[in-house]
């Protein structure tokens, strides 16, 4: 009831406590669908007994295992007790590894964190100089390298590419480990595989967004004033710019949470995204059920914070 | 326009430097091909696996090395194919987990390099008459590595842990209804029924301390393994890798031969290939046929194969979808196996790197005898097609897995294009692809059409699991055959201790089931494995497991 009454209360009042709210009540309505989707779709692969029993055990040893794991119930049954549970916390038990899979989870989480964060940062790095260079002088060298950039981040495909560095820098030049995680090295040609994807995009689009800014009215109003290059493209282009490009740097750290999931698998990283593979092959159903909750728990909140960031940078969509 | 031109030069040249960074490669492989030729090396690993070295012709093809004892030394680092899911042995889901836990645990007894039951733990032990009770005579002067003595007591202990439904072998465990300790060091263990692969599943109970069980349980076992075998557990970083080192005090002399063994999970084939060659690993298994052809001109690996104890096959059912189909008839079958060239199929699919089926026995198993595979003879299927009455074919059910096995849906394509030949059509004129998962929940439900591909393992080094899972008709989670001969024969052998009658029995067996086929055999595949140069001693088996305490590493490398 006094829930109702501050809603109702900072629905007159407060334009951008409404905003957030209705940020909030769409992410947990988006949580509760992947919930759903997640659930079914693991049962569409199949049952987990024709994996985890021996496949010389007898009927009913078969059907003692779905017994003891609760398979043999209806999923409506088994779909509430899953989110029962999974609302106190409780994810269940994995069934390969005889864990919680919440453990599993957050032992492997810092890895895959680590490798995304150090992905985007190396794709931002590249991306958004070369992109704001290009675009703010089209048809220059600049220009054709960013666009050369884009192009080939977009239509190189990352497994390819992840075999092409391990065959040149580890088999053939022997300079950086093949796979696993030994010390600092070790995460040089995975994030470099999975950079390349995000780098084209991110390229691309601060390419034609500083482009498209630069046409802008305002802009020659403020040239027209007498603003130094440098000072426009600081105050007016940028900023106008941040806005498209941190909606895409948030959406390509959730693909590349995703694209963790082959680039770990070939560089044998144990981090969430080899996990996930595992999990799959080994129709371990809590635990791929963990997983994806996890990934779709941050890919919600990383949204949700780009909503925050907008509106704390353009008061036009505040007020909207 | 200029402009617009220097960028297209930029990402060609762009392009073609992706390009050459893997030209490198290709080249030198060809080199290679051409300058050397291949000599094989074949020596007898044991009676049913060989070892096979490929190496280019200017390299010294053996190196004898001298074995100073001087105690374990140097560290080997293999490469698994899957994170295990367990090193606790009852509750190991495949081989890349329970070939870590073997150098952990020791069980009563071994099954020797030539397939027989030896002792281990147990010094001796005898069989009762009527074959259901044995009594261990236990080893006195083992430790486990937490320096507790072994006795009587653990090997209870085992029995009463492993019986826990939680684990993937629990049954094992929970078909012996008694487990007693006589004294300190005689145990006496009761079987439910005369059971022939008895000893040979002992061999898997791998010994664990009853007092350090107690205090931990389960999962305190799981997380800090105790056991009396080779190797001391160190560490286990999940998904990382899984630490070994010497037990000094191992009962065995001198052995083991290094110090420390890493495991290391790497689950894609091709990044195990780059191991091998960049030497940041010692051995890496499942390797594909082309995979291994690759290394050939390596310096510093060289391929290990093998036939693996899998027989690949066509099954027919006569208990469900399959009543009241030709296929009951057992000329049909049996044309059907007359009408497929396995030979091209293996020549073609696996580059002539599989053994031709000639049954369910295998060269690994107890009384495999050579039998000769039926041969490709589409003359003779035709022929007994017509004396069953079916002289122009007929069109019936057939589905095959995907994603499970190497090649398997050209196999199948194969051997329904071959079936066609002699006029059986395959209904739709198409073989029913699946995905595994769903083709095996349907097999399991019996609810598979009447004819089906897949393939069947054996851990034991005899073909009875295979074939009492296969064809055991209802009882059997997987079977969807039935044949009151078989019942009776598989009976008798399962009731067999004397080891060359029962070697008998299964070539009768055999014998039968290529007269009556209920499947048609396909081929048992090669294994492909690569090890590095300075690694001396490895002897995989068909069963795909292995023991590191003979391994050593060569000096000088």
């Amino acid at each position: 009831m006094i829930n109702l009454l501050i809603i109702h209360y900072s629905l007159l009042i407060f334009p951008m406590q409404r905003y957030l709210l209705n940020r909030v009540l769409q992410s947990v309505l988006l949580m509760f669908g992947v919930l759903v989707i997640v659930f079914g779709m693991v049962r569409l692969t199949g049952d987990p007994a024709s994996l985890m029993v021996a496949r010389e055990a007898k009927v009913e040893q078969v059907e003692a295992f779905r017994e003891s794991m609760g398979f043999n119930r209806p999923l409506s049954v088994q779909f509430i007790d899953f989110i029962g549970r999974a609302f106190v916390g409780d994810f269940g038990q994995s069934l390969r590894f005889n864990q919680p899979t919440i453990e599993i989870v957050l032992q492997r989480l810092p890895v895959t964190f680590r490798l995304a964060s150090l992905s985007l940062l190396l794709a931002i790095i590249i991306a958004i100089p070369l992109g704001i260079v290009g675009g703010a002088n089209p048809g220059s060298v600049a220009d054709g390298l960013s666009r050369a950039v884009g192009l080939i981040g977009q239509v190189t495909p990352t497994y390819w590419l992840a075999l092409v560095l391990i065959l040149t820098f580890s088999v053939n030049w022997g300079v950086l480990p093949s796979f696993g995680i030994d010390g600092a090295s070790s995460y040089v040609l995975p994030s470099v595989a999975l950079a390349v994807g995000a780098m084209g995009q991110l390229v691309r689009l601060t390419r034609s967004a500083v482009l498209e800014i630069r046409s802008e009215d305002y802009i020659r109003t403020a040239r027209s004033k007498g603003l130094s290059g440098p000072a426009i493209a600081a105050r007016h282009i940028f900023r106008n710019a941040a806005i498209a490009l941190i909606s895409v740097i948030s959406i390509q750290f959730t693909y590349l949470l995703g694209g963790s999931v082959y680039i770990e698998s070939i560089f044998a990283i144990p981090g969430l995204g080899s996990l996930l593979d595992e999990a799959i092959r080994a129709r371990d159903f809590p635990l791929v059920q963990t997983i994806t909750i996890f990934i779709a728990l941050f890919a919600i909140s990383l949204n949700l914070l780009t909503d925050v960031a907008y509106a704390l940078i353009d008061p036009r969509i505040r007020y909207k | 326009m200029n402009r617009n031109r220097l960028a297209l030069a930029l990402f060609i040249a762009l392009a073609a430097l992706m390009a050459v960074a893997c030209a490198p490669q290709t080249v030198e492989v060809t080199r290679v091909v051409t300058e050397t030729s291949e000599v094989e090396v074949t020596r007898i690993v044991e009676e049913t696996v060989t070892e096979q070295v490929e190496v280019p012709v200017e390299v010294e093809v053996t190196r004898i090395v001298e074995v100073v004892d001087d105690g374990p030394k140097g560290e080997l680092i293999v490469a698994l194919s899957t994170e295990p899911n367990s090193i606790y042995w009852p509750n190991t889901a495949e081989r890349n987990a329970s070939n870590v836990a073997a150098q952990l645990y020791n069980g009563l007894v071994w099954v020797d390099a030539e397939g027989k039951v030896v002792p281990a733990l147990a010094e001796s032990w005898e069989i009762s008459d009527d074959g259901l009770e044995y009594t261990f005579t236990l080893r006195q002067d083992v430790l486990f590595h937490d320096g507790t003595p072994f006795t009587a007591r653990d090997v209870v202990a085992t029995w009463e842990a492993g019986k826990s439904p939680d684990n993937a072998y629990g049954y094992l465990y929970e078909a012996v209804p008694t487990v007693e300790a006589l004294d300190d060091y005689t145990v006496k263990i009761v079987t439910a029924v005369p059971d022939v692969l008895f000893l040979r599943n002992l061999a898997t109970w791998g010994i664990i301390p009853a007092d350090y069980f107690a205090a931990v349980g389960r999962q305190g076992l799981e997380d800090a393994p105790i056991g009396t075998g080779p190797f001391k557990f160190v560490e286990w970083s999940r998904g990382d890798r899984i630490v070994l080192e010497a037990n000094a005090d191992y009962w065995e002399e001198g052995l083991p031969k290094v110090a420390r063994i890493i495991f290391r999970p790497i689950p894609d084939s091709s990044t195990r290939l780059a191991a091998i060659q960049t030497g940041e690993v010692h051995i890496v298994q499942r390797l594909s046929a082309e995979e291994a052809q690759s290394l050939l001109g390596a310096a510093n690996a060289r391929v290990v194969r093998y036939p693996v104890d899998r027989v690949y096959y066509i099954a027919f059912n006569n208990l469900t979808t399959g009543v009241g189909q030709p296929t009951e008839d057992a000329r049909v079958r049996l044309a059907m196996n007359y009408a497929v060239d396995r030979a091209a199929i293996v020549q073609g699919l696996f580059d002539g790197y599989a053994r031709i089926s000639s049954g369910m026995v295998t060269p690994a198993n107890l009384g495999f005898t050579d039998a000769a595979a039926i041969p490709y003879d589409p003359e003779m299927a035709r022929t007994l097609l017509a004396e069953a009455g079916y002289p122009d074919g007929f069109t019936i059910g057939m589905a095959c897995p995907i994603g499970a096995y190497t090649n398997f849906e050209e196999v199948c394509q194969a051997v329904a294009n071959y079936l066609s030949e002699v006029g059986i059509t395959a209904e739709g004129n198409e073989v029913q692809f699946m995905e595994s998962g769903q083709f095996w929940d349907m097999e399991a439900a019996k609810e598979l059409p009447p004819m089906f591909g897949d393939s069947w393992s054996s851990t034991v080094g005899e073909a009875l699991p295979r074939l009492q899972g296969s064809l055991g008709g209802l009882n059997a989670s997987y079977s969807a055959w039935s044949d009151p001969e078989i019942d009776a024969q598989l009976a008798a052998i399962s009731q067999e201790f004397d080891q060359t009658k029962r070697a008998e029995l299964y070539d009768q067996l055999n014998s039968y089931m290529l007269e009556n086929p209920p499947f048609i055999y396909l081929y048992e595949p090669n294994a492909f494995e690569a090890v590095n140069t300075a690694v001396q001693n490895y002897n995989p088996r068909a069963a795909e497991d292995y023991f590191l305490k003979e391994v050593f590493i060569a000096d000088g490398s």
